[in-house]
């Protein structure tokens, strides 16, 4: 397996510098720059076109490639044209934000999903079974803006639970105090964002557990006399994890993505945002530093599912 | 709240065509009265109870992105930057106090002379005023902005042609000359005055924000050390920046959040609150945060939750008269960058004076106002906003909406009606059809260009959408920058305008700026006469104005459409609160609450 596990990672290596260099030539494809519409009527065009000629923008694409690539092994994603500070300055600020609220949101995903979808398989056809169908209609139908909002209403604004916007307290200092305030600030965007991300993982595991009661296995467990808690917990349960545990991966992965709906609505500064307002400002160093990292990571992500398969299903090896 | 510097009204404005009911607009800044409106909303609030002690004011920031968070005046290029710093460096980062109308008289944190005949300027910082440090506030401070503006190395993009008739700054710019030969300190670079010597003297100088010089200081000793590169991402300029006004900040949530508390070493009158807490809110959140009272005053609120808004209890509409402004444009010619001149010369039956005040008699910008705009909104008559009270002028009709005027317009000149095609031929007989590049940006913008689309069919003129869509603003503004795109032939254009009315760089024949390149020398003879020498004689520069005006009008190069808005709810429980103009140097010295938390 590490054989395979090396072959892959080598593998990708031409793949990162061929999304590299298409997202780089993508990016320099966009209408306009970095500087267009932020030049007043005063302002003299020679300074324009020497800060245009300073950031390298008048150079051919394949010469502000290289000289990206080259800063890129130093550690240096550049300058943010718009907010002028580092792109890992930048980066640093906005991807610990999204990553403890996508894993706060993945976790009480699983932690719901993974009992519902259970129960909804083991008691198909129930009372229970069309309760829990009916909740993943709500979670699949529902606008996620509609809910975010709503539940901003409700829980932030009716009965103030939970603060209403940002990542944490301007008020909050010493690190117990700024650690339980991003906490806080995490807990209802979190919430609502694994409940509404509960929808597939009930639904996968709900028919994988309906298809494995019929199996031989199933069967044989029973007619041996396991208990029936038991062959759902030690039997069914596992090999039913597959497919969740094929998307794993890309989940883990997808933690840094972020989601721009949810960070509107919380004003919660992530990553999802900050790379649309990149786009629309031209911000070309930010937009090309977030697609090739998200990009690498996505790659890593197909092959830590397949490890995570591996590991569920021991008949399953990755050569 | 006014703007220091010219912008696009672009990306951030993308609420865009909101304004105001004009009805009491000419009376604004003849008082600061708490009566005194600007059509449905105050120009001030200030109840009757007497501040708590200890008060803290939160303040909403309406956005749905995080602000850059950037906090010295000149390093700015963005408005929510500028609201920001209002509390620590004044409504407009500047030490000066001005006029309702922005002249600047004595009496702020810096005084200035201006001398006609030795073409200088002297300004003089008020004695007691320090750094929030308790380092007094110097010369060398004065002039550290200039340095940071011109010297490529801080790689500003705010050095201007404005700023380069200051004697020697343009040599410095271009690294010839190690200082700046045209500022010298009259009594020390420790001392409290700088003077400034102009190559010629123009009118606006005697405006604040007009930009033939800077208006703030920066901390040199503070800043001294740091690398130009690195200022703007600096823990000195985001996280812990020195403050010369009443308040400085005191914590920063990068992105997110600003909370500041009193300056120990402010000379003046103690401030009335104990913090202040600025918070980013979303635009979709702000009517129940409203409602929840979580905030006592909100900045930049979107037109479309007036309705809304304007019903909570316990909050006052407040607002003032923006110095934004949105116009026709017509594309008709180009910009000729070797010779830095527009040559209008484009073969377009837009060259025709009557189909250009013929299309805008055809635009129902009223309906539109009152249709998108909540009540908020009323049609521009000409490009001078009305808070500059004596340039603009409001005998100039602009261009109502009057179909059979716009018909009979067309008629005379020849522009006849084809039944085949239901729309008019050009005046040499054939058929023509005009490019509208029309902006994306708001959910209204498909709706108000398809409607004058509509407007212009009405007449006979036959307009289509580029490329049968809305335009996002990256590829306008590069169709616009470009100065030689034959794209469009008309689009809607706006400025957020400096506090100098001036405006020959918007529409001067060597300004880039001037999108639809329209130029004659009579225009540009009046344009010169606004900024001229004897246009510092108030008079002669009204007469200019409303000679300018008027010309515009006759020549309809560009149709003016709509002033804008700024509006401010307030919670009952804040004291002292005015959008007035001639207040903004002591706005935050005076705003207290009069309840531990909102009403």
């Amino acid at each position: 397996m590490w054989k395979t596990i090396i072959r892959r990672v080598l593998i990708m290596i031409p793949q990162i510098v061929i999304l590299s260099a298409l997202v780089f030539i993508l990016a320099k494809l966009m209408p306009g720059d970095p500087f267009s519409g932020t030049i007043g009527p005063n302002t003299d065009p020679k300074q324009i076109e020497a800060l245009k000629r300073a950031a390298g923008l008048f150079d051919p694409w394949y010469v502000q490639y290289w000289h990206w690539i080259v800063n890129l092994f130093h550690g240096n994603l550049g300058q943010s044209y718009t907010l002028k500070q580092p792109v890992v300055t930048v980066l640093g600020n906005r991807i610990g934000n999204t990553v403890w609220l996508s894993l706060l949101s993945l976790i009480v995903s699983y932690a719901v999903a993974i009992p519902l979808g259970m129960t909804a398989g083991r008691f198909d056809g129930s009372r229970r079974d069309r309760a829990i169908t009916i909740f993943n209609y709500f979670t699949f139908g529902l606008p996620t803006f509609v809910v975010f909002l709503l539940g901003l209403y409700i829980f932030g604004y009716q009965l103030n639970w939970f603060p209403t916007s940002g990542t944490i307290s301007i008020n909050a200092s010493g690190f117990f105090e700024e650690t339980a305030s991003r906490f806080y600030h995490m807990i209802l965007p979190g919430i609502l964002a694994g409940v509404l991300g509960t929808t597939s993982t009930v639904q996968y595991l709900r028919s994988e557990i309906i298809d494995a009661k019929s199996q031989d296995y199933v069967r044989t467990a029973r007619s041996k006399g396991v208990p029936t808690n038991k062959v759902y917990s030690r039997h069914i349960f596992r090999n039913s994890l597959l497919p969740i545990a094929a998307f794993a991966g890309f989940q883990i992965t997808g933690l840094i993505g972020g989601s721009v709906v949810i960070e509107q609505v919380f004003s919660y500064p992530g990553m999802g945002q900050l790379f649309i307002t990149a786009i629309t400002s031209r911000d070309y160093s930010v937009v090309t530093a977030i697609v090739l990292f998200t990009g690498i990571l996505a790659l890593f992500g197909s092959l830590l599912s397949d490890i995570i398969l591996s590991l569920v299903d021991p008949r399953i090896r990755i050569e | 709240m006014k703007k220091a510097t010219k912008y696009f009204t672009g990306l951030a404005a993308t609420t865009a065509l909101f304004s105001l009911v004009l009805a009491g607009c000419g009376n604004k800044g003849a008082s600061s009265t708490p009566t005194a409106s600007v059509g449905n909303l105050k120009l001030a609030y200030d109840n009757k109870e007497a501040p708590v002690k200890d008060g803290t004011l939160n303040i909403a920031m309406v956005q749905d992105t995080p602000f850059q968070g950037i906090f010295a005046p000149v390093l700015q290029q963005d408005l929510v930057d500028q609201f920001l710093t209002e509390p620590v460096a004044g409504v407009y980062g500047t030490l000066f106090k001005t006029t309702s109308q922005f002249k600047i008289i004595d009496g702020g944190q810096a005084n200035i002379k201006l001398n006609k005949a030795d073409k200088t300027a002297t300004i003089t910082l008020h004695k007691g005023l320090k750094w929030s440090d308790g380092k007094p506030v110097t010369a060398k401070d004065l002039e550290f902005p200039y340095e940071i503006i011109a010297n490529n190395a801080y790689q500003s993009q705010l050095y201007t042609d404005s700023l380069a008739n200051i004697v020697g700054l343009q040599a410095f710019h271009e690294g010839k000359a190690q200082t700046i030969s045209g500022i010298t300190y009259p009594d020390g670079e420790d001392g409290n005055s700088i003077k400034i010597q102009f190559n010629h003297m123009t009118p606006g100088m005697w405006n604040s924000g007009s930009g033939y010089y800077l208006e703030s200081a920066e901390p040199y000793h503070y800043l001294k050390d740091i690398k130009p590169g690195d200022l703007a991402g600096s823990k000195q300029i985001r996280q812990a920046p020195l403050s010369y006004g009443p308040y400085k900040i005191s914590s920063v949530v990068a992105g997110q959040s600003v909370s500041y508390v009193p300056n120990p070493y402010w000379y003046g009158q103690k401030p009335k609150l104990k913090k202040i807490v600025t918070s980013v809110v979303s635009t979709s959140t702000i009517a129940a945060a409203l409602k929840d009272k979580k905030y006592d005053i909100a900045y930049q609120m979107p037109a479309t939750a007036y309705p809304t808004v304007k019903n909570i209890k316990d909050y006052v509409q407040t607002g003032d008269q923006s110095l934004s402004f949105y116009y026709l444009s017509y594309n008709l010619g180009h910009y000729d960058a070797s010779k830095s001149v527009n040559v209008q010369d484009r073969k377009t039956p837009l060259q025709n004076v009557a189909l250009r005040q013929a299309m805008g008699y055809a635009m129902n910008v009223d309906q539109v106002n009152q249709k998108f705009n909540y009540g908020l909104a009323t049609r521009a008559n000409t490009v001078i906003v009305p808070p500059f009270k004596d340039a603009h002028d409001s005998s100039v009709k602009g261009f109502p909406l009057d179909i059979k005027k716009a018909n009979n317009l067309l008629d005379k000149a020849g522009f006849k009606w084809d039944a085949k095609h239901q729309y008019r031929l050009n005046t040499n007989g054939k058929p023509f059809k005009l490019v509208f590049m029309a902006r994306s940006g708001n959910s209204n913008a498909q709706a108000v260009a398809q409607n004058y689309i509509q407007q212009w069919k009405q007449i006979g003129v036959d307009v289509v959408l580029y490329h049968d869509r809305l335009t996002d603003f990256n590829t306008w503004a590069q169709a616009m920058q470009s100065g030689t795109s034959n794209d469009w032939d008309l689009t809607i254009g706006g400025w957020a305008d400096t506090t100098d009315p001036s405006l020959i760089s918007l529409f001067g024949a060597g300004t880039q700026s001037n999108f639809g390149h329209f130029t004659s020398p009579e225009f540009t003879n009046i344009l010169e006469k606004i900024d001229s020498e004897a246009a510092i004689n108030p008079e002669v520069r009204q007469k200019a104005f409303y000679e300018m005006q008027t010309y515009m009008q006759k020549q309809a190069f560009v149709i003016p459409l709509t002033y804008t808005l700024d509006w401010y709810p307030v919670n009952k429980r804040v004291v002292g609160w005015t959008n007035e103009n001639a207040d903004n140097n002591t706005r935050w010295l005076n705003v207290g609450v009069t309840a531990k938390t909102p009403k």
